[in-house]
């Protein structure tokens, strides 16, 4: 259980504070796929972020399984993180001089994990995203998608319990960013907690709770059943004569994906 | 996480980063490279400076020097004869005057600076004294009295302020008169050298003066210590390693004349006497000026050095130092992700920290071959130099003591990091959240 208790986030200081969230109460079920939508700014993100422990709150508690956030150092902070939370990024974040195998490794590397043990876990995630041929490619030389399905196995690698994903069908195409939606299903599916960020309706549509945060406050929590989250995964696969559309990306996880050039570029100027 | 891969990340930012980190060794390089020449020729210069003073102090050569033209009569109306700078040997410059009475039979040489040494023979010489302050001995105080010559204690001047202390050593073998006296007892015990210009079997009345062969040190007015095995310590070290005794005598009454002249014969003995000038006098400058011209130069050589290399070490660390802000810098988005997915803010510093040590490495090995090469390419070059301020034979090229790459790296890798603190600190407090929104 994810619990959030008068969470309130201000950013800034006097006139010019930002008060991102307020007065955010919530109880996030585990092995649950949430989406958080809104609008830009309105505290989407920043409600990420502090379930992530990658932000603090400026008043309120977060505990997540046990673990009250509020109450943790730095060190124990990026400890959490490394162990209990697994991040997918809009702009991948890959490491383009790495290859695949490292980048999926890294959070295992950051633990000290053994080599041939973070390794066999990285294949693994790497398996399971279907990229086992690009092992040993730099991610540089990699598609978009290829990139998200990398991240995605990075998130995964070390075994989290809560996978956080903000807006990772940003930079993809409909049909990747569908199948990017399906992973994360059947991540959930193993009984991970996901919690997507995103402004894409029809994206938080296929998850099974739906937060729709206006102005910093929570305005909405839907719930979707199993058939309205199918008939919007349909929706996405078929064009409206009942034809599917363009074959999805785990049948042709080989095949290059369709990415726009400028995101390959966008991913070499991380570094 | 684990140190081999703290250290593969590092390598893998410098790898990202070619240039920059191609440039920044480059510069450490030089730098190493001119701190380490810069002492390893220090060093052969301190060496050859070494090796000419000792040059001139062990192979006795031709710093004596006799002026028999300046005698004179003194206020007591002893005719006195400056004749001889006759412990240039030593690291004082001393003066031994001969005195010739109407009526003594007897000369006393006085060494007018720092510590004299004087000989008394009986039958045999058994032992002499060196004395810490100069010694008089006239006429009337030492004439015919025997008794003064006991065994084990060669005299007791009047003086209360001299203090005798004595390396003495028994002389059992008999000289003919113009022998050279020599005993060693070890080669870590003095060594007497002398010149005999008496018949030691007829005349109990000689005196005569010991060249003291000391290493760098001067005396002062403390009195010397000595050890039974005859060695002359100073402060508990050892000061005196080698003597020279001079003998002479006047039984017949030759005094000035012929000591002077045995002088001259026991001077060319030494391969030493072959300078003078028109007047006769020996024309070179003191031992002591010379050394302390060294000592000057020394000192000078050490403040360049020390100079230059804290400049240069500056220089490096100004480098080294912004070459880690610029990486901090460009790889921030880098180390925001570590940070996001777990990276604890001491492991991204050791990252930064060991990319700043691969350098200093790299560049402190490269200068460690370097400056061995060229130390051993520019050799001839700098003895020719060296040789031409200290003269033949006395240069010593040092080489590169092992330890100075050492002392460089660890000193370079001390201040760098010291000097990155503030670079490093940005990495706490660097905003994970900014980082990941400046991309998304």
């Amino acid at each position: 259980m994810i619990k959030l208790i008068n969470v309130n986030k201000i950013y800034g200081k006097a006139d010019s504070a930002v008060h991102a969230l307020k007065d955010v109460n919530l109880e996030l079920e585990e092995g649950k796929f949430i989406s958080i939508v809104g609008k830009s700014g309105s505290g989407k993100s920043t409600l990420m972020n502090i379930i992530g422990a990658l932000d603090s709150v400026t008043s309120g508690e977060i505990e997540c399984r046990g673990n009250v956030l509020c109450k943790m150092n730095d060190v124990k902070l990026a400890n959490y993180r490394n162990k209990n939370i697994g991040y997918i990024f809009q702009s991948f974040y890959l490491e383009p001089t790495f290859t695949v195998l490292e980048n999926v490794a890294m959070p295992l590397t950051i633990a000290g994990v053994k080599r041939s043990v973070r390794e066999l876990a990285a294949m693994e995630a790497i398996s399971k995203l279907g990229i086992s041929d690009k092992t040993t490619k730099k991610a540089s030389e990699l598609s978009g998608g290829q990139k998200q399905r990398v991240s995605i196995a990075r998130a995964i690698v070390h075994n989290p319990d809560i996978i956080l994903a903000d807006e990772p069908t940003g930079n993809l195409d409909s049909q990747n960013g569908s199948e990017v939606i399906r992973l994360l299903q059947s991540i959930c599916d193993e009984g991970k907690t996901v919690i997507l960020v995103t402004h894409n309706i029809d994206d938080a549509k296929k998850t099974d709770i739906m937060i729709e945060i206006k102005d910093g406050v929570v305005a909405n929590i839907i719930h979707h059943t199993e058939e309205e989250k199918l008939a919007a995964q349909h929706a996405s696969d078929y064009d409206e004569q009942g034809n599917l559309k363009e074959k999805n990306m785990l049948d042709n996880k080989d095949e290059e994906a369709t990415i726009p050039t400028s995101d390959v570029a966008t991913e070499g100027a991380e570094l | 996480m684990k140190f081999w891969s703290v250290l593969k990340l590092s390598f893998h930012n410098l790898a990202n980063n070619k240039l920059r980190t191609f440039l920044t060794v480059v510069v450490l390089f030089i730098m190493a490279a001119v701190v380490m020449l810069m002492t390893g020729f220090g060093m052969s210069f301190f060496n050859s400076i070494g090796a000419s003073t000792d040059k001139a102090l062990n192979e006795g050569d031709s710093r004596v020097s006799i002026t028999e033209q300046c005698s004179y009569v003194d206020d007591v109306g002893y005719e006195r004869h400056e004749a001889a700078n006759f412990m240039d040997n030593t690291v004082v410059e001393q003066v031994m005057d001969v005195y010739k009475s109407e009526e003594n039979i007897f000369h006393t040489i006085e060494f007018s600076t720092f510590y004299g040494a004087n000989l008394s023979v009986s039958n045999q010489i058994s032992q002499f004294s060196v004395s810490p302050k100069p010694m008089y001995m006239g006429a009337n105080q030492f004439a015919g009295q025997k008794d003064y010559l006991t065994a084990g204690r060669m005299w007791n001047i009047s003086d209360e302020n001299t203090t005798n202390a004595w390396v003495s050593d028994t002389l059992m073998e008999k000289y003919e008169l113009g022998d050279t006296i020599k005993f060693e007892e070890n080669e870590n015990t003095f060594t007497i050298c002398g010149f005999l210009v008496s018949d030691l079997n007829k005349d109990p009345y000689s005196q005569g003066g010991i060249e003291l062969f000391i290493d760098y040190k001067l005396f002062d007015d403390t009195t010397m210590s000595k050890t039974s095995e005859g060695q002359v310590y100073y402060n508990g070290e050892l000061v005196i390693n080698k003597i020279i005794l001079n003998t002479f005598h006047d039984k017949d009454n030759m005094f000035t004349d012929s000591i002077v002249s045995d002088l001259k014969g026991f001077k060319k003995s030494l391969n030493s006497v072959d300078n003078y000038d028109d007047d006769g006098i020996y024309v070179q400058s003191s031992i002591l000026d010379e050394l302390k011209f060294a000592m000057m130069m020394k000192i000078m050589v050490l403040a360049v050095i020390i100079f230059v290399s804290v400049l240069i070490i500056l220089l490096s660390i100004g480098s080294v130092s912004n070459t880690i802000k610029i990486t901090v810098e460009q790889n921030r988005k880098f180390f925001g992700m570590m940070k996001a997915i777990g990276m604890q803010n001491k492991t991204v510093r050791r990252v930064v920290q060991w990319q700043a040590i691969v350098m200093v490495l790299i560049g402190t090995v490269l200068a460690t071959g370097l400056t061995i090469g060229l130390m051993y390419m520019v050799e001839p070059i700098v003895a020719m130099m060296m040789a031409s301020v200290f003269g033949e034979g006395a240069i010593i090229i040092a080489g590169l003591p092992i330890y100075i790459p050492f002392v460089v790296f660890f000193a370079l890798v001390g201040f760098v990091l010291l000097f990155t603190v503030k670079n490093l600190n940005k990495i706490s407090k660097m905003d994970v959240i900014s980082v990941i929104s400046e991309v998304n």
